[in-house]
């Protein structure tokens, strides 16, 4: 074997045992067998190309574990009760999401937007739109709460509908009109009642943290020629 | 319309026997995939469920012009990739399973296999899943490029890595005789298509 005979024809003796493995008919044909009786290395892979091919003949696939298909085919009609529990919880998180990102790029508008210059007494060059007065922070905190306030009523709204209907429905009907509820609803109607208050109380130090929380968010604001180099 | 088409209808109608059909169908592959990816069982049988869940929340996604075994390897590989990428986050002490014993030929190519197995798991997950692929599941080159979401010359130069380094390993363990002790086997039986 000489270096002359491995650079001129190990490469498409290389490329011949590929197509080899790859389970070409004659890939190896009169050339390459006349290359390998010279060259040892390219001896050594068709060889270990042989063992290889053969191992994986002999090398099978693995089993699968016993009962696998009566598991995935639980699982999956299982899977397939889900969807419209899943489809609830996302319509709920899209409502969520559309409310955070309208907080958001509200709270960023009044972060970055120039703030009304109060006490500078030169007149701003751009002349104001005669007939339209300047948004000032407090009518943007309203109409960001009165925002957040419609899509949520317009949620809770098409959330209540049914039970509404529901309500209506069994109003008008006559059975219950000659016989009314009896009084062993009054337990029931005392306890959502006493729910109704411990809910208004339990939220009341919520909401009071929020308007402090926006009050001092107001405070901190930094009126014209306060701002912070950078900001 | 194709068989595959109609067996994915009846299964967006959640029709049983259509999904036990189409999970019959293609458990033994995804499940083989799993394993040889994976390199451990209880892993692949968690991932093939979570492949088959991923596959029927997503069978009206699939395109009736494409053929659907690609696409479900598809699915497996990239989970498969999902799941190695999880288990390098929190090492914890994994029992591989190679063959289990019952598994195990009892000939004297024993220790061939063994090597063979050894050698696949070394290979990087891209090229084992091609390796896999090509040459226990004999799909064509298409479909693996299809699966894996690459051009075919791409997954020819994976195959031919992998092929080289798992000769270098076979060669480097003394796996290999020093003249042909065995008949060349046959490869004509693998795919046509692709080459």
């Amino acid at each position: 074997m000489s270096n002359e005979i491995r650079s001129s024809f190990c490469p498409e003796f290389q490329e011949a045992l590929q197509r080899f493995l790859d389970g070409e008919a004659g890939a190896l044909g009169p050339a390459c067998e006349d290359h390998r009786a010279k060259c040892a290395s390219c001896h050594d892979d068709y060889l270990a190309a042989v063992r290889l091919a053969r191992g994986l003949q002999l090398r099978g696939k693995p089993d699968s574990p016993t009962g696998l298909t009566e598991r995935l085919v639980a699982a999956v009609m299982a899977d397939a009760i889900e969807p419209s529990a899943r489809g609830a919880t996302r319509r709920i998180l899209e409502v969520l999401a559309v409310a955070a990102c309208l907080l958001l790029v509200i709270a960023l508008g009044l972060r970055f937007a120039p703030a009304p210059n109060r006490e500078t007494p030169n007149p701003s060059p751009i002349a104001e739109v005669p007939g339209t007065a300047p948004m000032t922070l407090q009518k943007s905190f309203a109409d960001a709460g009165s925002a957040v306030a419609s899509l949520t009523r317009r949620t809770a709204d098409e959330t209540i509908e049914p039970a509404r209907k529901l309500l209506t429905a069994a109003a008008d009907s006559p059975a219950l009109k000659a016989d009314p509820i009896p009084d062993m609803m009054d337990p029931a109607n005392q306890s959502l009642t006493r729910i109704r208050e411990g809910a208004a109380s339990g939220f009341q130090p919520v909401a009071n943290s929020a308007r402090r929380a926006v009050s001092l968010f107001l405070r901190d604001l930094p009126l014209d020629g306060e701002r912070k180099p950078g900001l | 319309m194709s068989e595959d088409a109609v067996l994915v209808r009846r299964c967006l109608k959640r029709d049983p026997v259509a999904v036990r059909s189409l999970i019959e169908r293609f458990q033994s592959e995804v499940f083989g995939l799993c394993v040889r990816i994976l390199g451990n069982r209880h892993d692949a049988e968690d991932v093939s469920q979570e492949v088959f869940l991923r596959i029927f929340r997503s069978l009206h996604k699939w395109d009736r012009q494409r053929p659907l075994r690609p696409w479900i390897m598809g699915i497996t590989v990239n989970r498969c990739r999902t799941w190695l990428t999880q288990r390098a986050k929190r090492p914890e002490l994994m029992e591989f399973i190679q063959e289990t014993a019952e598994n195990r030929p009892q000939d004297d190519f024993g220790e061939l296999t063994r090597e063979i197995a050894a050698a696949v798991n070394e290979l990087r997950a891209d090229y084992r899943a091609a390796f896999v692929m090509f040459h226990e599941q004999g799909l064509p080159y298409e479909e693996i490029a299809e699966a894996m979401a690459h051009p075919v010359g791409t997954i020819k130069t994976w195959l031919h890595r992998a092929r080289t380094a798992m000769l270098t390993r076979l060669r480097e363990r003394g796996m290999v005789p020093d003249d042909v002790v065995e008949p060349v086997p046959n490869l004509e039986t693998k795919p046509k298509s692709g080459r």
